[in-house]
């Protein structure tokens, strides 16, 4: 490499068109006021400690009539899935006719430390379950678990097979222990018991070290790039500035929960194992005998595809389906291209099912 | 020294200085150059542009630009990047962390935000051998993923077209970075020394006198 490969005359024409692109960057975000998340309009219909229970308004009624509760993961905030109108799966899917509910978990504090799994699913999510089949005279609704969510809402069904009517599991890992698992090989050796019972509840700030380190230099000169490129585009800037403020939103986590699904889940294996335990009741994917779509992302660098689609082997069910996404772990939910794909092919996939 | 540890960068420098031969270095001398002036191009520009901005764009924008003279840093600071463990595990709190961690800005604000909140004893993190031994060996993890970057984007860059762009140059970049990291931090070794480095933080917060 010599001298000559310092900056040239491209150089001078990219700054000189960053520099325009930071003026109106600077002049659109003066007009960015209130950046508001999750604005698809709902109602909170039943909660339980810090746990609602929304229920999404529709403008007609519903061409799928058993309605589908949407189980977020604990470990993010569940706006990611209503960012903005146009990058909103839960709009997607009340425009393909569904009748949406979520379980928002809230903002974990000191009084929720000795949370564990057994008050997440047989307290908050069974009690919300109770509440969507008495109100529509149903007998069971259908789960959309997302991520650590679909874990849970697997777990659910397991125990509870007659009160799911169908399940789907996007970006959900299964067997915590393949060999792509960057995020399960990194916990590994982690202490979590020191991790709890030094701490209580585990800070968001950890977890988001952990998640900023699996793939951080995509947040270098990519972020840098990424920031002058879409500074004269009002709708993206947007939209960033959403991203980021979800990015930095990591609840804290209960610790006895966070204790429990970090050993028996990240270390141990025990759910694809078939050794799960919860509240002393044996768990057994065996018993998950509804129809089940497992939705998952090619390129996720969090649950890798093999994560999730090992359910595939255990699961009870005879009604088993898949359908890939070519995409990430966030670009299922955000990208242009899912607000097309992915929640139209879910509601038809209930729809058929609905009977 | 363990014998995984990168070598004295002084030591590597002399080593493959072949006798008559000054190509290398000259390459290593002009390839420093040439990055120190894309550098230089980048803070004068972000100098005369930053003034006034507002604070949601500024932020974002200093942190990305710090990052990635940064890693152009890397890229013509060949052998230089690495700093051995040994000289940087008392430094964890300051600019040890920050020289090393420097191409990985967001690794080191989320390491130092959840630091905080673990809040170890401040003098406890200077005196405990075990952590000291720790955190040297998660920071020399980043210092040999450094080095490893540094060598590809050389030789990347050397066979680039000299009217490369800013997009160009962060694409390649990108391109190295990415690839290297995952590589890097994919290692059983890796994921070792960061848990043992979290574990001993934690004991250090466990060890901790209630004020």
């Amino acid at each position: 490499m010599t001298a000559s490969h310092g900056p040239g005359g491209d150089v001078l024409r990219d700054l000189d068109v960053f520099g325009r692109k930071l003026e109106t960057g600077a002049s659109l975000l003066a007009r960015l006021k209130d950046l508001e998340v999750g604005t698809t309009p709902k109602t909170a219909v039943a909660s339980t400690d810090k746990a609602t229970l929304y229920r999404y308004r529709r403008e007609s009624p519903p061409t799928v009539p058993v309605p589908v509760l949407i189980v977020y993961a604990l470990v993010n905030r569940p706006y990611m899935i209503d960012l903005e109108p146009k990058r909103s799966t839960v709009r997607r899917l009340l425009d393909a006719g569904l009748d949406v509910y979520l379980i928002d978990w809230g903002y974990p504090d000191a009084d929720d430390r000795s949370l564990t799994l057994d008050d997440y699913l047989n307290r908050y999510l069974d009690g919300f379950v109770e509440e969507i089949r008495s109100a529509h005279g149903i007998e069971a609704p259908s789960l959309l678990g997302i991520c650590q969510g679909g874990t849970l809402s697997l777990c659910y069904a397991a125990m509870n097979p007659k009160k799911v009517k169908n399940l789907v599991t996007m970006v959900t890992p299964v067997d915590f222990h393949t060999s792509d698992n960057l995020l399960s090989k990194w916990i590994r050796d982690v202490d979590i018991d020191l991790l709890v019972d030094t701490l209580g509840n585990v800070p968001g700030e950890f977890l988001n070290w952990i998640f900023v380190s699996l793939k951080p230099a995509r947040q270098i000169g990519g972020k840098l790039f990424d920031i002058l490129d879409l500074l004269d585009d009002e709708e993206r800037l947007g939209t960033y500035f959403r991203m980021e403020k979800w990015i930095n939103d990591s609840p804290v986590q209960a610790g006895e929960a966070f204790r429990e699904f970090g050993k028996a889940f990240f270390q141990e294996n025990r759910l694809v194992r078939g050794t799960l335990r919860i509240a002393e009741r044996g768990l057994d994917l065996g018993d998950v005998t509804m129809p089940v779509l497992n939705v998952y992302a090619t390129m996720d660098h969090i649950v890798p595809p093999a994560a999730a689609r090992a359910l595939a082997g255990p699961v009870g069910t005879k009604d088993y389906s898949e359908l890939a996404f070519d995409g990430g772990h966030i670009g299922i939910y955000v990208s242009a291209r899912a607000q097309t794909v992915v929640a139209p092919r879910i509601a038809d996939w209930l729809r058929q099912r609905d009977t | 020294m363990s014998s995984d540890e990168p070598a004295h960068p002084a030591a590597v420098g002399e080593a493959s200085r072949k006798p008559g031969t000054t190509r290398e270095s000259d390459d290593s001398e002009a390839a420093g150059e040439a990055l120190a002036a894309w550098c230089a191009v980048l803070d004068e520009w972000w100098r005369e542009q930053s003034g006034g901005l507002p604070a949601e764009i500024k932020r974002p924008m200093e942190a990305a630009i710090g990052q990635f003279t940064a890693l152009l840093a890397l890229a013509g600071a060949g052998p230089a990047a690495a700093t051995p463990p040994a000289e940087v595990s008392s430094e964890m709190s300051d600019t040890g962390a920050d020289r090393i961690l420097g191409p990985w800005q967001p690794v080191l604000d989320a390491l130092r935000r959840c630091q905080a909140t673990i809040d170890p004893d401040p003098e406890a993190l200077v005196r405990n051998q075990e952590y000291a031994a720790a955190a040297g060996a998660y920071l020399g993890e980043f210092a040999r993923l450094n080095l490893e970057i540094s060598r590809r984007l050389r030789e990347k860059l050397a066979a680039t077209d000299s009217g490369t762009g800013f997009t160009g140059l962060e694409r390649l970049i990108l391109e190295q970075a990415e690839e290297a990291y995952l590589e890097h931090v994919s290692r059983d070794e890796f994921a070792r020394r960061q848990a043992e480095f979290i574990n001993a933080l934690l004991r250090l917060s466990s060890a901790r006198e209630p004020s």
